[in-house]
């Protein structure tokens, strides 16, 4: 049973698979949105103090792109999307129409890096629910360029109140001609980790 | 002289001249208690508004608006302040994004914070809360002011 305090290696490794299924499904759904080709870094499965986890993924004060949808369906979670503002115009130079390019962030083009989000979560949360035998499925995303820091702990107090560790699976996409290192973020509280790890380690 | 980084959910105070207290704010919010004629102020990063989990730790002295509030306070008296020298400047609170769920912990933290403010006495004599955009503040212990700054660069001193 996992447990703050005292996670196991061997669950951190099951969560970690998730987040590589998960990410690997991303990925795809990435490649046919961009109509490119996207790497995956190994995902990362961490347990740190929740106050530490947006040092652990950049600069905190540096400002970057957020997407963001809460998780629905059997099980309560979140789910941010973090580009840099350059990766960010990138993939918006790349999505756009030409004729609709070098408006910088207008509500229509972050509504449109909002539906990439979208599409990653969609592609996520598809297959992490296939995996656990889960419904998950993200709600309409919302969008904003903040601090890193101001954006990734505003995400986590929503599962701050039972614990001062944050367990939280992240995966960097990489991009060949467009530099893009997009993180995607997937938080819930330890029950329902528990429940995914059970779920999982009885398959 | 030391740059003091106030985390999540932690406390600070400090008297020694030249020291400055910063904290990155989204929905958290940023509670300061100074005594200007002492040189001395405080700061608590407050994440939540109460503790629903009857489990939950209390480890962390500025996690929570009420205790946090108070351990500040404590701390202020057990210096050598005195209760009548205390004010209180705020920062943070903001909606990050427009989930209505989302919104409602900056908000309620500012809430609390206030109601714990006012029960103890202490004035709220500037604030820059609520909005958007989450904060960069950075206060010097020495005099009690805090700058506030936004990812725009924009900054001002309350």
């Amino acid at each position: 049973m996992l447990e703050e305090g005292q996670v196991l290696e061997s669950e951190l490794d099951v969560l970690r698979e998730v987040a590589n299924i998960g990410s690997g499904h991303a990925a795809a759904s990435m490649e046919k949105w961009l109509g490119k080709e996207m790497a995956l870094k190994v995902p990362v499965a961490a347990m740190v103090p929740i106050e530490d986890v947006a040092e652990t993924i950049g600069d905190p004060l540096e400002t970057v792109m957020g997407v963001y949808s809460r998780v629905q369906g059997d099980m309560e979670g979140h789910i941010l999307y973090l580009i840099s503002l350059e990766d960010a115009r990138e993939l918006l130079d790349i999505i756009l129409d030409p004729e609709d390019r070098g408006q910088g962030f207008s509500p229509n083009n972050l509504s449109a890096i909002a539906e990439t989000g979208n599409i990653l979560f969609n592609a996520y949360l598809g297959a992490v629910s296939e995996l656990c035998g889960l419904e998950l499925y993200p709600a309409p995303p919302t969008c904003t360029a903040d601090m890193l820091a101001a954006i990734v702990n505003t995400i986590l107090l929503e599962v701050s109140d039972s614990g001062d560790l944050a367990l939280y699976l992240k995966t960097e996409f990489e991009e060949e001609d467009f530099t893009s290192t997009g993180n995607v973020l997937f938080v819930t509280d330890f029950a329902n980790l528990a429940r995914m790890v059970d779920i999982l380690e009885e398959e | 002289m030391a740059r003091i980084v106030v985390k999540m959910g932690e406390l600070e105070v400090s008297d020694r001249a030249g020291d400055i207290l910063t904290a990155i704010l989204g929905s958290c919010v940023g509670v300061l208690i100074y005594d200007a004629g002492a040189g001395r102020a405080g700061m608590a990063h407050v994440m939540l508004p109460e503790r629903i989990d009857p489990n939950a730790s209390l480890d962390k002295r500025g996690k929570y608006a009420i205790p946090a509030v108070k351990e500040l306070y404590r701390e202020m008296l057990g210096r050598g302040s005195k209760p009548a020298a205390l004010a209180a400047k705020l920062s943070g609170g903001a909606r990050m994004f427009s989930d209505n769920n989302l919104q409602n912990i900056g908000e309620r933290n500012l809430e609390m914070v206030r109601y714990a403010l006012g029960k103890l006495g202490i004035k709220v004599v500037a604030e820059r809360t609520g909005g958007f955009k989450g904060r960069n503040v950075s206060v010097d212990v020495a005099t009690g002011r805090m700058k506030v700054r936004d990812a725009d660069g924009k900054e001002e001193i309350i």
